[in-house]
């Protein structure tokens, strides 16, 4: 062949961290971009009227439906689907309506993270954080574990990695809001369970010190072509 | 929402450091997003070298001192000085709370600056004298470095809690987490219920729960004090009258937002809390006309509504220089109908804000009668009557506390009187089996929230962890077919992209796209972002534009498409350059090898010279394909679940991208055949950062290269981060490159 190929770097991260999950018996499923309010909002307890929408700048569809604003959109079209234990995660492409500069992208991608079964607790959700973050970035990787409110989860966490002596935010979790499992027609007294969102565009510039986010969907073929397995 | 720390000990005896008490707040939930000390580098360490009279004051005093760059003149007042003495200057440009430091000329003489007090640092009460420093202190130093007496904390509040929009909130935070209780000063005045001379009607409950008013006559409208003005400025409110500021000094301090309306606007003695009517309008404070509808609520008086409830006062209503009887308001509004109403004007105010987020219903009563209390003391007047207004009683919830599940769902083994000491410091009541919620908390519903209070003041590093047992998921997945057909391409030489689903109208009319099907959305905040595309190839044809200095341009793209309420996965295949066609025929034959799907599954399109045009490319060849996944994936005829997909096998080294354009180069060389390429390519990289990417391209042996030898050629490609490189520099760096490759490999250039 003439020339070596490249794959997007997302798609590079996405395998191994994928690989990991899979490992622990995660299967991936996946879930539409463009979903229903409910799907988005409702159905993992963002209600309407409710100042935790303003959290996340929405792209709204003329019919009605939205841009999905995280992969968790994918948690209770999953759970209805299946009975418990429900063990996936969910990679995909997000939006959130915002204006870009190096930081911030109006398209990114994310991988969702869900675990439903009996006696889950923290320690668990705590656990599969640190295994996977020691996996990607070596053993000797600083965690944090900080209280913070997301509405699809009770309590709710971010996580944070020290990254060249600072504390930097990687991803959000929490345990399984029991009104997010109602949603799933899951028995929220029998079940419980976690569930994590990784910004995967962030962690793959935080991998490779990538500086500016708009890299990543820019098809400069410069950018792309330092990416090959 | 910015608080200071010496608010927070009004409330609370906090003994912790900046950097503590912020890494305690981030443990516990609020994050710090920055801490700033009140006074900027600005304010300086200085050495008095002498103290001289005032030419034109008996009461001033000329200072020369030195700042640690130069000696200048500071016309001073204070009588403590001396010679030798360090002390704090407050250089021009400083800001001071509500001061920012000018050059000034003070009875004929130039002042460069300011020698500060403690009050005026905010230090402490004092202004007898100027602060008179340590000895240790170095001249020239920023002050911050050696006293910091007062530092202010951004923090970003999650929307479930607006109990932590004050410094009381946040001072029940830190109580919480020190193990300490809050204290709360007792009011000194205590007004009846009822016989207020001004009536309130409320019409929608519903919406205004409680509603409170409370009339004082005589005020004497005026700047604030110094120390009020300081604290709100430092907070990032700015100081309008005193009325005003005492408003939303408590609304800071407790959460409560307060009103006052100049008495003598309202027409008879009387407020209305009601709908606004149709074609109803109101001049806000800031003076811009609003346009009010039916679900709207306002305050009005008999004629005329005076307010927008909860988000804004009314210009006419409002208080000026020349009130001297008010109307104090504090009450409780139904958050969704205020988010409805500021979103619907597109106002934000610090009073919706927290009323969306939900106040302390029963704190209503207590944050009006301490603005009162301060209206008296700061601006006189007295209070008239008794406390107007009406009010449901306050809810008290209630909830079963269950040791074991919580216990559980931690992973911890917390005694139940351990528990309850975390509740009780959070202001939670306990009763036997059960606890009552403070008033102030909306966003505790479900012991799971009980669980969440105790997991964080506890601290989440306390957790136990437990390990997942290893266990095999389902390889075979839609995602795991999708990524060994990006395996394939990218084994062909075909790079993988991922464009926006976006479409402008500008691209709708490039690709030639009817725009009656797309999928449009509602608001976009740029012009790109008008419709969602419908097929994966103006976005390709978009890369091989971008790409010109690549050749070929060989990439493709697995992404969503939509259309009307459809929505699928496409794959799409874009080449150009002099062997596009051949390399997209191979991809196709590739891709029938592996699939089910015949060759008119996967049409080849080429473009006409227009349509090149159209996209601007500049390539004579330009050859592609699109297909849904679905049908490629479903009919996959290889064994998925054992070939695995391809990862790194060496670490990636990545080089930032330019924005100016790049210059390629093609070198070949003849080399023994033990050397590597990637060794090659190594070398190369090492020789200079504007080199951005190293390519193979071509291997090859013959006879005619000579015994045990071997060819390569690599395309270059060379750019500057800052500027447009230029030829010549370009070949300057690949004169080196071929020199190193030369000497370091035994090499020969191919000419």
């Amino acid at each position: 062949m003439i020339q070596i190929g490249s794959l997007h770097p997302e798609t590079i991260f996405l395998r191994q961290m994928i690989a990991i999950f899979n490992d622990l018996g995660f299967s991936v499923f996946e879930s539409p971009e463009a979903d229903s309010e409910w799907y988005n909002f409702d159905a993992v307890n963002v209600p309407k009227d409710h100042p935790s929408r303003d959290v996340q700048d929405t792209f709204w569809l003329k019919d009605g439906r939205v841009l999905r604003t995280h992969t968790s959109n994918g948690q209770v079209r999953y759970g209805e689907m299946h009975k418990p234990p429900l063990k996936i995660v969910i990679p995909g492409r997000c939006y959130r309506n915002e204006a870009t500069d190096a930081r911030h992208e109006n398209t990114f991608t994310q991988l969702e993270g869900l675990y439903i079964d009996k006696d889950v607790r923290v320690g668990h959700l705590f656990w599969t954080i640190r295994h996977f973050l020691k996996k990607m970035y070596g053993d000797s990787i600083e965690v944090r574990f900080r209280p913070h409110h997301y509405p699809f989860v009770e309590p709710g966490m971010d996580i944070d990695i020290k990254y060249q002596g600072q504390w930097l935010e990687v991803l959000g979790s929490g345990m399984v809001h029991p009104k997010v499992m109602d949603n799933m027609r899951v028995d929220s007294g029998q079940y419980s369970g976690f569930a994590f969102g990784l910004g995967v565009t962030r962690l793959v510039m935080l991998k490779y010190g990538i500086g500016d986010i708009r890299q990543f969907n820019s098809g400069d073929l410069r950018f792309l072509r330092q990416f090959h397995p | 929402m910015k608080i200071l720390k010496s608010w927070l000990k009004d409330y609370v005896k906090i003994d912790l450091s900046d950097e503590k008490l912020s890494d305690k707040f981030n443990r516990t939930g609020t994050e710090v997003e920055s801490v700033a000390c009140v006074f900027d580098e600005k304010v300086v360490v200085a050495k008095i070298h002498e103290v001289k009279p005032h030419p034109g004051a008996d009461r001033l005093k000329i200072a020369r001192i030195f700042n640690g760059k130069e000696t200048i003149d500071i016309v001073c007042g204070a009588s403590n000085i001396m010679p030798g003495q360090k002390v704090p200057l407050a250089q021009i440009g400083a800001n001071l709370g509500a001061v920012t430091i000018q050059k000034a000329t003070i009875r004929g003489v130039e002042s460069c600056g300011m020698l500060c007090a403690e009050d005026e640092l905010g230090l402490g009460p004092d202004h007898t004298g100027i602060k008179i420093l340590d000895e240790n202190c170095v001249v020239g130093k920023p002050l911050n470095r050696y006293v910091c007496a007062d530092s202010i904390f951004d923090l970003d509040v999650t929307p479930n809690r607006g109990d932590q929009l004050s410094h009381l909130g946040m001072a029940r935070e830190a109580a919480a987490f020190c193990g300490k209780r809050v204290v709360e000063p007792e009011g000194k005045i205590a007004p009846k219920m009822g016989g207020s001379p001004v009536a309130v009607l409320v019409e929608r409950k519903s919406d205004c729960p409680r509603y409170y008013t409370l009339a004082i006559s005589g005020v004497a409208v005026a700047p604030s004090p110094r120390w009020l003005q300081d604290r709100l400025i430092k907070a990032g409110l700015r100081p309008i009258n005193n009325i005003v500021d005492i408003t939303n000094y408590v609304m800071l301090d407790v959460g409560q937002p307060l009103h006052a309306f100049d008495r003598g606007m309202i027409s008879k003695e009387t407020l209305v809390v009601r709908s606004a009517s149709q074609d109803e309008a109101l001049t806000a404070l800031d003076g811009r006309r609003l346009k009010l509808e039916p679900d709207m609520l306002v305050v009005a008086d008999l004629n005329k509504p005076l307010a927008l409830a909860g988000v804004l006062g009314g210009e006419e209503s409002g208080v000026t220089a020349r009130t001297t009887n008010i109307i104090l308001e504090a009450a409780e509004f139904n958050p969704k109908s205020i988010r409805r109403t500021a979103k619907a004007l597109g106002l934000r105010s610090e009073a919706s804000y927290r009323f969306e987020r939900g106040i302390d219903p029963a704190g209503v009563i207590p944050a009006l009668l301490k603005a009162a209390e301060m209206i008296l003391d700061i601006a006189g007047g007295k209070i008239e009557g008794g406390i107007g207004g009406e009010g449901e009683d306050v809810d008290h919830k209630t909830l079963g506390l269950f040791p074991d599940k919580i216990n559980s769902l931690l992973g911890l083994s917390l005694s139940v009187t351990e528990m309850i000491k975390i509740l009780k410091h959070l202001g939670f009541e306990i009763e036997e089996n059960s606890v009552i919620v403070p008033t102030w908390r909306h966003d505790i519903h479900i012991w799971q929230d009980l669980a969440e209070e105790i997991g964080r003041i506890h601290g989440y590093d306390q957790v136990p962890l437990a390990p997942l047992a290893p266990a095999s998921a389902s390889l075979d997945s839609p995602y795991r077919r999708k990524e060994l057909v990006k395996d394939l391409l990218f084994q062909l030489g075909l790079s993988e992209v991922a464009n926006f689903s976006f479409l402008s109208e500008q691209d709708t009319r490039v690709a030639q796209i009817k725009t009656g099907d797309l999928v449009e959305v509602a608001n976009p905040i740029q012009s790109e972002n008008r419709y969602l595309r419908n097929s994966l190839v103006p976005g390709l044809l978009g890369c091989v534009a971008k790409n010109a200095v690549f050749d070929p341009v060989a990439i493709f793209e697995i992404g969503h498409v939509f259309w009307g309420d459809k929505e699928q996965e496409n794959l799409g295949v874009a080449v150009s350059g002099k062997e596009a066609e051949k390399i997209v025929s191979l991809a196709r034959e590739k891709l029938l090898e592996i699939s089910a799907l015949t060759k008119k599954d996967i049409p080849i399109g080429t473009m006409s010279r227009g349509e090149l045009a159209r996209f601007k490319i500049r390539k004579p060849a330009v050859y592609l394909f699109e297909l849904p996944l679905s049908g490629l994936v479903q009919s996959l005829r290889v064994k998925t679940k054992e070939l695995t997909l391809s990862s790194p096998a060496s670490p990636i080294n990545y080089r930032p991208v330019s924005r100016y354009p790049a210059v390629t180069r093609d070198v070949a060389f003849v080399v023994g055949k033990e050397v590597e390429p990637a060794a090659i390519i190594d070398c190369a990289y090492d020789m200079s950062d504007i080199i951005n990417r190293v390519e193979l391209f071509d291997e090859y042996t013959s006879p005619s290269l000579g015994a045990g030898k071997k060819s390569f050629a690599f395309h270059l490609y060379l750019q500057h981060m800052d500027r447009t490189l230029t030829q010549a520099e370009a070949d300057d760096v690949v004169a080196g490159v071929i020199e190193k490759i030369q000497s370091h490999f035994g090499a020969k250039l191919r000419e």
